[in-house]
């Protein structure tokens, strides 16, 4: 059964001092799933993440990639496992072109970058797969912008463009929507919609309307501890979701 | 502007002043010394205050060889360049554990140590320093022990290691270090081994300082364990940020115009550390991209000013 699902939580836990940010949380998703982790602020969401991609040690528990034990692992090689992920803020190279910023993590995965003898220019392979997915994310034209000087919707794209770029199997979004106007949502949903299922997708996100539009199974976190895991049908009508996420008031409207 | 720089460079010796052939070897030196920090400082991002630590080595080490075994060039300048990096990767796999002032401490620490030991050892002529270095042959009876020969030696040296230090940081090794030095968890999320880099970019700029050591080793005829002190770090870290960090052929500007200064400036007053402390202020407050990013803007307001007239000229 393990061996089955893309990623696996099992009774993870993070103390900072007293405060326990997440208390023993397990779940599993299974390959190509769209999973929605919600929850209010400081429910935990953003340290799970750090946990899974390893910017953080757990107190005790483990997660499992592909079935492999990655708990002990540097970020890099959960990374080079198939791990990607995106950062609630932007985590970019600002003074980096956008072509740049894509084609660092293109000639990773394509084994050049510790090449020390030709110019980078010349790797014909990396830069045609870095034109390639700037033109699937509709950056090509801003290739030789600074990555400071795009435009916050344009940072936020390449802040996908960036981990998309490694190939991952598990793709770990942190609110990629954050910040951005209604038609940049759409468009970001759009793109993130019609990646292919050889992807798992994990969001962490507020906006609702992103969370029933791509998500097909959602986890609530309350106080670092899952309350809810489920379809989005399950999660919806949970009552204890309703209490402590929805607001008791709101429930009989939900 | 190239080509007539290489041009000038070549026809140099031919000006009587042996004193001025002099000064422009040190600052081919010190010009390598240099660009060989920037590959840390203005490439990695990483602020090393040791880097006195392998110019010194590569020149006791080219010292030592070139006296007790002997001067062939083929010997001595690759013991110099080996110990170096050697040097380079032990201080490094314990350095790059460690960021930003930590790092620059540790790195400090270390060359300090090396600084004691080379002070203490007796091999090493101890306080006194090593003299009697020769200058290295080529065998044959064909040597560079003329100053002439010396330089055009020097020249090709640095020639070839700025071509090969250019190369570098255009590969996708030297992109990734820039990626480094931009944004180093980020490296680690896309999958970089960041630790790696660091140290591989560590190892190499020893090498390179050392190197210039040697070879500031041989035209001295001898080296001080002042060579290894702290100072000689702080003048490679000012020489970078005076010419311009992360440009390569900045800090090789930086080190003619300290060099150049110095030499100036020494002849009249004990005081020189004091201008180019001045001179150093300036450039942080007022000219931070260094004497590189003022050529860059005098170049765009000189292209700016051109199509203006261009412009002016088809109005007419």
């Amino acid at each position: 059964m393990t061996c089955l699902d893309a990623l696996r939580i099992d009774r993870l836990r993070k103390n900072f001092g007293a405060l326990a940010a997440l208390n023993g949380v397990s779940f599993a998703v299974a390959p190509g799933e769209r999973r929605a982790i919600i929850g209010p602020n400081g429910a935990g969401k953003s340290t799970l993440f750090n946990l899974i991609s390893g910017e953080l040690t757990p107190t005790s528990g483990s997660v499992f990639l592909n079935g492999a034990d990655l708990t002990r692992e540097p970020t890099y090689l959960r990374a080079r496992r198939g791990l990607g992920r995106t950062y609630q803020r932007n985590n970019l190279f600002l003074n980096l072109d956008l072509f740049e910023n894509v084609r660092l993590s293109i000639q990773r995965i394509l084994g050049t970058s510790q090449n020390i003898l030709r110019p980078a220019d010349r790797f014909e392979a990396v830069n045609q797969r870095t034109r390639e997915l700037l033109r699937q994310m509709g950056l090509l034209e801003q290739r030789t912008a600074l990555a400071k000087n795009l435009s916050y919707g344009a940072q936020r794209q390449l802040e996908i463009a960036i981990a998309l770029a490694t190939e991952p199997s598990v793709l770990l979004l942190d609110e990629p929507t954050a910040g951005m106007s209604p038609a940049e949502t759409n468009a970001i949903t759009a793109l993130l919609r019609d990646l292919p299922r050889t992807l798992t997708l994990l969001i962490i996100e507020h906006d609702m309307d992103v969370v029933f539009g791509l998500a097909e199974r959602v986890t609530v976190l309350h106080y670092g501890e899952v309350i809810s895991d489920g379809t989005v049908e399950q999660v919806r009508n949970d009552p204890r979701v309703m209490e402590v996420y929805l607001g008791v008031t709101t429930a009989a409207r939900v | 502007m190239i080509v007539l720089v290489l041009v000038l460079l070549v026809l140099f010796p031919l000006l009587p002043s042996s004193y001025a052939l002099g000064v422009l070897t040190d600052v081919l030196i010190f010009g390598l010394f240099a660009m060989s920090l920037d590959l840390l400082l203005g490439y990695t991002g990483l602020v090393s205050f040791g880097h006195a630590a392998f110019f010194g080595v590569g020149a006791y080490v080219a010292g030592i060889v070139g006296i007790y075994g002997g001067p062939e060039i083929y010997f001595t300048l690759p013991a110099a360049i080996i110990a170096a990096a050697l040097a380079a990767l032990v201080i490094g796999f314990f350095s790059i554990r460690t960021a930003g002032v930590y790092f620059l401490m540790l790195t400090l620490a270390f060359s300090q140590m090396v600084y004691a030991a080379a002070f203490k050892a007796p091999f090493a002529g101890g306080s006194n320093g090593l003299a009697g270095i020769p200058r290295p042959t080529l065998g044959f009876g064909l040597g560079f022990a003329d100053s002439i020969a010396f330089y055009y030696l020097v020249l090709a040296i640095v020639l070839a290691s700025y071509w090969t230090l250019a190369r570098l940081v255009a590969s996708p090794f030297g992109k990734s270090l820039r990626g480094i030095k931009e944004n180093e968890s980020r490296m680690r999320s896309v999958g970089y081994n960041v630790q790696r880099y660091k140290l591989a970019a560590f190892v190499i700029a020893g090498a390179f300082a050392g190197l210039a050591g040697a070879l500031r080793a041989q035209f001295n005829f001898f080296v001080a364990p002042d060579t290894l002190y702290w100072t000689t770090s702080g003048i490679a870290l000012v020489m970078v940020i005076i010419g311009g960090a992360g440009t390569l052929i900045g800090p090789a500007l930086g080190a003619a115009l300290v060099q150049v200064l110095q030499n100036l400036i020494s002849s009249y007053t004990e005081r020189w550390p004091l201008l180019l402390g001045a001179v150093f202020i300036l450039f942080v407050l007022y000219a931070p991209k260094g004497m590189i990013g003022l050529l860059e803007q005098r170049k765009q307001v000189d292209q700016e000013t051109s199509t203006q007239q261009a412009k002016s000229a088809n109005a007419l």
